[in-house]
């Protein structure tokens, strides 16, 4: 029984960072921009959010921090995309480039830190529950918060004016315009949006999961929550579903290692990935995608997306 | 043609304003990092004037990131993305290095190599047919597929360097065994430089070539253009597609094994990491144009080479010259065509 708690336990962990930034790039391809930039902003995120930790100990001011830094990734993947016409996926990997090499060189003398980050937080009755109370009720505060933040994603989405509106961006801009909205700010907002959010999720995966600093820690979340949003057919409710799928290939690693499984750890840290690859190719299968009309304009040359 | 170059022409200008302003904007970074600028690129110019081995190590670097390059760009030109240069030129790497260790050990040159080549190119191309498979019979995004396939690579390499392949007097360090001396590359006297460059060059101006100056390479940039509109007008185009993604892949499992058979004989965890990015991103920074891409991508070899030497003769950590080519590239990305907004 420990041990099923202990997989649920890093499903959910594991599962977090993926969540904040299947989210934000859910909302930034809702209104018509793929940020595969997501993995820079993550990483990002890990890094500020971990130095900042490191020198003040001050936990919202990591938060704030890594939000910064991630929303100027997303400031520049979508000023350069419609100002400049920048290609959407080479522009997203020259930021994850910028990310890296930033965060490799200043993020150097922090790779052997240990940090006080996020304790966790047992909240009282609820985390007695046997197997997934100590899972999911003793969690960190930015662990809670991805338990409400597809709910307020769907929400804001699909229930309120500037959702219609952030919509409408992705597929039919006149309607933007007609509720009496900018549709180039709403894009920005969007994008911006999605780097901020990818990058708090970076700040919980240094800050409270692995409470360490690597080079490139992302190790390609970004990309995996990027192909989980079309998984989740860019319904956000759908969040949870994919991204634990994604913790719980994650958790096998260390499920493995408990049970002395004899698969080399090399093989088993594939897992995501596979994983990933597979779920799209059953999704892919699905004859009634709701991909938001502008995606599916993306690689055409720019003559016809205007 | 005149259309054509003022178009080369007017990029040339935006590629040599873009280094200005990026030197400019790395000042600013060297002096936050308590540098003179002068002197850091006065040390990166004297790195590559007094040593034959750096300027070597340029074009070694060069070879591999120009046929990256063009593995991204040929399926580019017929509307497809592939962003797994990255792991189809480890997997060739890989295929090359078991190849020359495990078959051909006692082959001669002549014989030996060309094999470990061909084998490393369709390593490549098998890796690539993964996600083209994904993308031609499940119609899944192939950015994010072969994306993802790069980091089942990396996995991949690290389970066979621990194990599979691990060299048995390898003092139990996670590495291979070297591929046999006759079956490396010669170099040329004081460097690694070998004459692979040649054949990366060539292969850039073929691309080029094919794509304006004869009728069939003409052709298939139409798909690129609109994939309708060319359907329409009766190409088979999911068959040109299919040919120019394996070319394409095969090309990167080549690059690969160049980089095995020329410098380094043997697979290491990081071995040939980060040059098919650097590929992707030389022929994305120039518009997808084979002949600018020599030039850009000798731009990027020269910078990931200068790491070192910046490291030794400055103490900047390396990584510094990471962050002036990031710079460097996203400068050219806001000098490209502004849009009417």
């Amino acid at each position: 029984m420990d041990l099923l708690s202990n997989f649920l336990l890093n499903t959910i962990r594991s599962g977090t960072p993926i969540i904040y930034a299947l989210i934000g790039d859910l909302i930034g391809q809702r209104a018509g921009h793929i940020s595969l930039s997501v993995e820079g902003a993550m990483l990002m995120g890990c890094c500020m959010g971990f130095t900042t930790c490191y020198y003040t100990g001050n936990l919202p001011l990591a938060i704030l921090v890594s939000m910064v830094a991630g929303a100027i990734i997303g400031f520049l993947q979508v000023h350069f995309n419609i100002r400049f016409g920048a290609n959407m996926f080479s522009l997203a990997l020259a930021l994850n480039y910028f990310a890296t090499s930033i965060t490799t060189y200043f993020g150097a003398p922090m790779v052997s830190a240990s940090i006080k980050g996020f304790s966790r937080i047992a909240i009282p009755g609820l985390s007695a529950i046997p197997v997934i109370g100590d899972a999911l009720f003793n969690q960190d505060i930015l662990t809670y918060f991805t338990y409400l933040l597809p709910v307020i994603a769907h929400f804001v989405l699909f229930k309120t004016k500037l959702g219609v509106a952030l919509r409408s961006a992705g597929e039919v801009h006149q309607v933007a315009v007609a509720y009496g909205y900018n549709v180039k700010h709403l894009k920005y907002g969007a994008v911006m949006m999605a780097g901020m959010l990818a990058a708090i999720g970076g700040c919980q995966l240094s800050c409270a999961y692995t409470m360490t600093w690597t080079a490139e820690m992302s190790g390609g979340r970004g990309f995996i929550a990027s192909a989980l949003v079309i998984l989740c057919s860019w319904k956000p409710l759908r969040a949870y579903f994919a991204a634990y799928m994604f913790g719980a290939a994650q958790a096998l690693q260390i499920l493995f290692q408990l049970l002395v499984v004899p698969i080399p750890t090399n093989i088993v840290t594939m897992a995501p990935y596979v994983v990933t690859i597979i779920a799209l190719a059953f999704i892919s299968l699905n004859k009634n995608p709701t991909m938001p009309e502008e995606l599916k304009k993306i690689g055409r040359p720019l003559e016809i997306m205007n | 043609m005149d259309e054509r170059l003022t178009k080369v022409r007017s990029f040339l200008l935006r590629f040599l304003i873009g280094v200005v302003v990026s030197f400019g904007i790395f000042s600013i970074f060297l002096v936050t990092q308590k540098q003179n600028p002068l002197d850091v690129y006065k040390a990166l110019v004297t790195g590559f004037t007094t040593s034959k081995y750096n300027v070597g190590e340029i074009w070694v670097k060069m070879t591999p990131i120009l046929i990256a390059g063009m593995a991204a760009l040929i399926p580019a030109k017929v509307g497809l993305c592939n962003c797994g240069g990255e792991g189809q030129l480890i997997a060739g790497a890989l295929v090359a290095n078991i190849t020359g260790v495990y078959v051909c050990t006692d082959w001669p040159s002549y014989l030996g190599i060309p094999f470990m080549m061909l084998m490393a190119a369709l390593g490549g191309a098998l890796w690539g047919a993964i996600p083209l498979f994904c993308k031609m019979k499940l119609n899944m995004n192939e950015t994010l597929t072969t994306l993802l396939m790069n980091y089942i690579m990396t996995r991949l390499v690290a389970y066979l360097v621990f194990g599979p392949i691990k060299d048995a007097n390898g003092n139990n360090y996670p590495m291979s065994a070297r591929i046999p001396e006759q079956l490396r590359m010669p170099s040329f006297a004081g460097s690694r430089a070998n004459f692979t460059i040649f054949i990366a060059i060539a292969l850039a101006i073929l691309v080029w070539f094919f794509f304006n100056k004869t009728e069939i390479g003409f052709k298939m940039q139409a798909i690129g253009g609109n994939e309708r509109a060319a359907q329409f007008a009766g190409y088979n185009v999911k068959k040109i597609q299919i040919i120019s993604f394996l070319i394409a892949a095969g090309l990167s499992g080549l690059a690969g094994g160049f980089v095995m058979s020329s410098v380094e004989f043997q697979m290491r965890e990081a071995t040939a990491s980060g040059l098919g990015f650097m590929g992707f991103l030389a022929t994305g920074i120039v518009g997808d144009n084979p002949l600018l891409a020599i030039p850009s991508s000798l731009m990027l070899a020269a910078l990931s080479a200068s790491g070192t030497t910046l490291e030794l003769s400055t103490g900047l950590r390396a990584a510094a010259s990471t962050i002036f080519m990031s710079i460097i590239l996203l400068t050219i990305f806001a000098l490209g065509k502004r849009r009417k907004s």
